[in-house]
C-alpha cells in the first residue's frame, strides 16, 4: 500500500494546537511506515537487486513460465540439465552421440530414413508403401534386408539354421543378368528344387 | 502622602466572559471564570459571546422512535421502530417495514461508489439493495449490524461474530469470490476480553473496527496484506455517535466521549460533563446517538432509567466547550449546511430560527463561585454590569446567591423586552451579608447575546 495520506497541517493556528496535530501526523506516519515497512510488495519498490536474497532460496513456483531464455543459462553440457528435453528443434549438431533414439530424416512425410533401436532397425522409405528396411528377426536368422513394394515383399538374409544366403520372395522373380558370364563354384553341387544338377 | 483608605475597599472592576460551556470536571470553585456550572440553551457560536443557541422548526412527521434519517436521490428517509420510510410527496411510503415495532431495529445506511445506490442494515437484516424504488437482498450478502465503504469495498461487521466481512473490489454484491487480490474474505479480530464488535467506520484512509473497550484500526487494501493494528484501549458503546469531521472522528466511549485524529491516542473530552457521562443507562447505550455540522458535534444521551435518549448535549469544535440543549435528539442529519434532527416521537425537524418551532426558547447560565481570588475575605457585588444584547421580545433575568453552592437566589434585574442593540446593563446590587464566593444566574426567553459581565466588589477587612 503505497498510497499514504496525510492531513494537512496549517501553520496558521495557535501553537497547542498545531502541536498536536503535528504530533497526531508524526504517529499516522510511523504507523504508516510501520505497515509498509512488514508489508512491502511491488508497488512500494522501484528497483532491486538480489544481494539479500538467500542463496537456493528461490523456487520454482516463483519462476514465470517461459522467463528464463537461453542467454541466461550457464551450461556447458545439455547433460547438465537432467531431463527429458522433449521435443527439442536443433540447427546443428556435431560431435554428438546418440543412444536409444529414434531417428527419422522427416516428421511428416517421405521420402524419409530412419533408424531405430527397436526391431526395425533401418528404413529408407521411398513412400509408405515403397522401402528398403533392415530388421532384426527374433529366429536364427540375421538381420534381413527387406524390399517392400506396392507388390510384394523380398527378402535377402543368412539363414542360420540352414546355413545359406536367402533370397526369397512369394511375389517376386529373381533376375540375374549381366553382359559377362556367371560362374558357380560349389563342391556340393548346384540343387533346383531339391534335385541336384549336375554340370 | 495618600490618604487612609477606609473599608469597604473598592476592588477594580473585573471583566469576564462566560463562553467556555458547562464544566463538571472540577468542583465549581476550580473551573475557569468564563466556564459556567449549569447551562441550559446557550452556544459559543459567537465565542467569545455566549449567546442563546438557535431554534428548531418541524418539517415533516411520522410516527414512533425515529432513529434514522438521510436524504438520498433528494427524498427524505427515516427508519423508526417498525420499518424504513421514504418520503413521497406528502406520504411515507414503506421501502422495509415489520407488523411489529422494536426500538432496538436501528437502521444504518451506506452507499457505493456512483450514490445510485444504498445498502441499509438494521441487525436483524441480511444485507439489503435500494435504488430509490426496488429494495433487494444482496446475494450470498452477510447479516449485519453495521456497515461502511472504503477503498472500494464494502465492510460488514455483527455484533456477535469477530469477523469483519469485505466484498469483492468494486462489487458490493459480490460476497463470495476468491482472488487474492479483487475478492471477497474475512479478518477476524479477536481480543482477550472477547468482546464482540460495537461499531464500524472509516477514517483517516483506515477502516476502522470498535469493540466495547477497544478499537482496532485496518491497514492494507486486499487479502495479501490486510492486518490490524495493535488495539487502543479505548472502545465504543453506541455506533450510532461515530462521527466523523474534517479533524477528527469522534465516539461515546464506556467512560466518557472520544476524539482521535487518526494517529495519536484518542483523548477523551468529555470530563467537563462527566456527570451526564456517569448517568448513561448502559442496557441501552446503543441508542445513544451523535452528528455535527461542522461547527457543534451534538450527543444525544440515554441516562438514568430512559431506555431512549433524553439529554442532548453540544460540543464547540473549535472551542471545545460543552453545552447542553432542552430538546432531545434521536437521530442527526447534514444537509449541506443544514442540520436536521428526528424525535422520539416521531417528528423531523430543521435547525435555525430563533425559536422551537414557534416556543420561545428559555434559556440559563449559572456562573461559577467568584472569590476574585481571594478566599480569605468576605465580600459583596455592589455594582454589575452586563454588557449584552436583547432582542426584542426576549427577556434577561439576573439573580445573584452567595456561597459556593446551594443558598437561595436574589433577583436583581429584570428585563422584560430588549430592544434588539448591545447595551451596557447597569445593575446596582445591594448585598447586606457578605460571602466569600458569589455566584450570578442569568436567564430569560428568546434571541440574547452576553457580550461580558464587570462585576465590582467591595471586601471587608483588606
Amino acid at each position: 500500500m503505497a498510497n499514504v495520506q496525510l492531513p494537512t497541517i496549517n501553520p496558521d493556528q495557535d501553537i497547542e494546537k498545531l502541536v498536536k496535530q503535528l504530533l497526531n501526523v508524526y504517529i499516522q506516519l510511523t504507523e504508516e511506515l510501520m505497515f509498509l515497512l512488514n508489508n512491502l510488495d511491488t508497488k512500494n519498490v522501484n528497483e532491486l537487486n538480489a544481494e539479500v536474497i538467500t542463496a537456493g532460496s528461490i523456487t520454482a513456483d516463483k519462476i514465470q513460465a517461459r522467463a528464463i531464455s537461453a542467454d541466461k543459462l550457464d551450461v556447458n553440457e545439455l547433460s547438465a540439465i537432467s531431463a527429458n528435453l522433449g521435443r527439442i528443434t536443433a540447427g546443428l549438431m556435431e560431435a554428438v552421440e546418440i543412444y536409444g533414439s529414434y531417428i527419422s530424416t522427416n516428421r511428416y512425410g517421405y521420402p524419409k530414413v530412419e533408424i531405430s533401436d527397436t526391431q526395425d532397425m533401418v528404413c529408407a522409405w521411398k513412400s509408405y508403401n515403397n522401402a528398403i528396411q533392415v530388421f532384426s528377426p527374433s529366429d536364427m536368422f540375421s538381420p534381413i534386408i527387406k524390399f517392400i513394394t506396392p507388390v510384394g515383399v523380398a527378402y535377402i538374409f543368412y539363414d542360420l539354421e540352414d546355413n545359406v544366403l536367402a533370397i526369397t520372395s512369394n511375389t517376386a522373380g529373381i533376375r540375374l543378368s549381366t553382359m559377362r558370364k556367371i560362374e558357380f563354384n560349389t563342391p556340393e553341387g548346384v540343387y533346383i528344387n531339391g534335385v541336384k544338377v549336375n554340370p | 502622602m495618600e490618604p487612609w483608605t477606609n473599608t469597604p475597599n473598592k476592588v477594580k472592576p473585573i471583566i469576564v466572559t462566560l463562553a467556555d460551556g458547562l464544566n463538571q470536571a472540577v468542583e465549581s470553585i476550580e473551573i475557569k471564570d468564563s466556564q459556567s456550572t449549569a447551562v441550559v440553551n446557550m452556544d459559543s457560536s459567537y465565542y467569545p459571546t455566549v449567546q442563546v443557541r438557535q431554534g428548531y422548526s418541524q418539517i415533516l412527521s411520522h410516527t414512533g422512535y425515529i432513529n434514522h434519517i438521510f436524504k438520498f436521490k433528494d427524498f427524505w428517509y427515516c427508519g423508526n421502530n417498525k420499518g424504513l420510510y421514504k418520503r413521497d410527496g406528502s406520504s411515507w411510503v414503506p421501502v422495509f417495514e415489520y407488523s411489529y415495532t422494536d426500538n432496538d431495529l436501528l437502521w444504518r445506511h451506506a452507499m457505493f461508489f456512483d450514490g445510485s445506490k444504498l445498502y441499509f442494515v438494521n441487525g436483524t437484516l441480511l444485507l439489503r439493495q435500494y435504488d430509490g424504488n426496488t429494495v433487494t437482498q444482496v446475494s450470498n450478502g452477510p447479516f449485519s449490524h453495521y456497515i461502511t465503504t472504503y477503498m472500494n469495498r464494502f465492510f460488514s461487521g455483527t455484533k456477535g461474530d469477530n469477523s469483519l466481512s469485505y466484498s469483492g473490489l468494486r462489487d458490493a454484491n459480490d460476497w463470495t469470490s476468491t482472488n487474492k487480490y479483487t475478492g471477497t474474505g474475512e479478518i477476524v479480530v479477536e481480543t482477550e476480553d472477547g468482546e464482540k464488535p460495537t461499531g464500524l467506520t472509516h477514517f483517516a484512509n483506515h477502516v476502522i473496527l470498535f469493540k466495547r473497550y477497544t478499537m482496532h484500526k485496518l491497514f492494507g487494501e486486499d487479502s495479501t496484506n490486510f492486518s490490524m493494528t495493535q488495539p487502543y484501549a479505548v472502545g465504543c458503546i453506541s455506533d450510532r455517535t461515530i462521527v466523523p469531521t474534517r479533524d477528527s472522528l469522534f465516539w461515546l466511549g464506556p467512560d466518557g466521549f472520544y476524539d482521535y485524529m487518526g494517529g495519536a491516542a484518542p483523548t477523551k473530552i468529555s470530563d467537563q460533563i462527566k456527570r451526564y457521562i456517569e448517568s448513561i443507562n448502559m442496557d441501552y447505550a446503543q441508542h445513544c446517538v451523535a452528528g455535527t455540522d461542522g461547527c457543534f458535534l451534538y450527543l444525544s444521551l440515554v441516562t438514568g432509567s430512559a431506555t431512549t435518549p433524553n439529554v442532548t448535549l453540544k460540543f464547540d469544535l473549535q472551542t471545545r466547550g460543552w453545552w447542553v440543549e432542552s430538546y432531545v435528539a434521536t437521530a442527526y442529519y447534514l444537509d449541506g449546511t443544514t442540520m436536521y434532527f428526528a424525535t422520539t416521537d416521531g417528528k423531523i425537524m430543521r435547525m435555525g430560527g430563533a425559536n422551537d418551532n414557534g416556543v420561545p426558547i428559555n434559556w440559563s447560565i449559572e456562573t461559577k463561585p467568584f472569590s476574585e481570588d481571594d478566599e480569605t475575605v468576605r465580600k459583596a457585588i455592589h455594582k454589575l454590569w452586563i454588557v449584552a444584547d436583547v432582542e426584542t421580545g426576549s427577556t434577561l433575568k439576573v439573580d445573584y446567591a452567595g456561597g459556593a453552592e446551594g443558598g437561595s437566589w436574589v433577583n436583581v434585574h429584570n428585563q422584560t423586552n430588549g430592544s434588539g442593540q448591545i447595551q451596557s446593563i447597569k445593575i446596582p446590587v445591594i448585598v447586606r451579608t457578605p460571602e466569600t464566593w458569589f455566584r450570578l444566574r442569568l436567564s430569560g426567553t428568546g434571541p440574547v447575546k452576553i457580550h461580558r459581565i464587570i462585576r465590582e466588589v467591595s471586601r471587608r477587612g483588606a
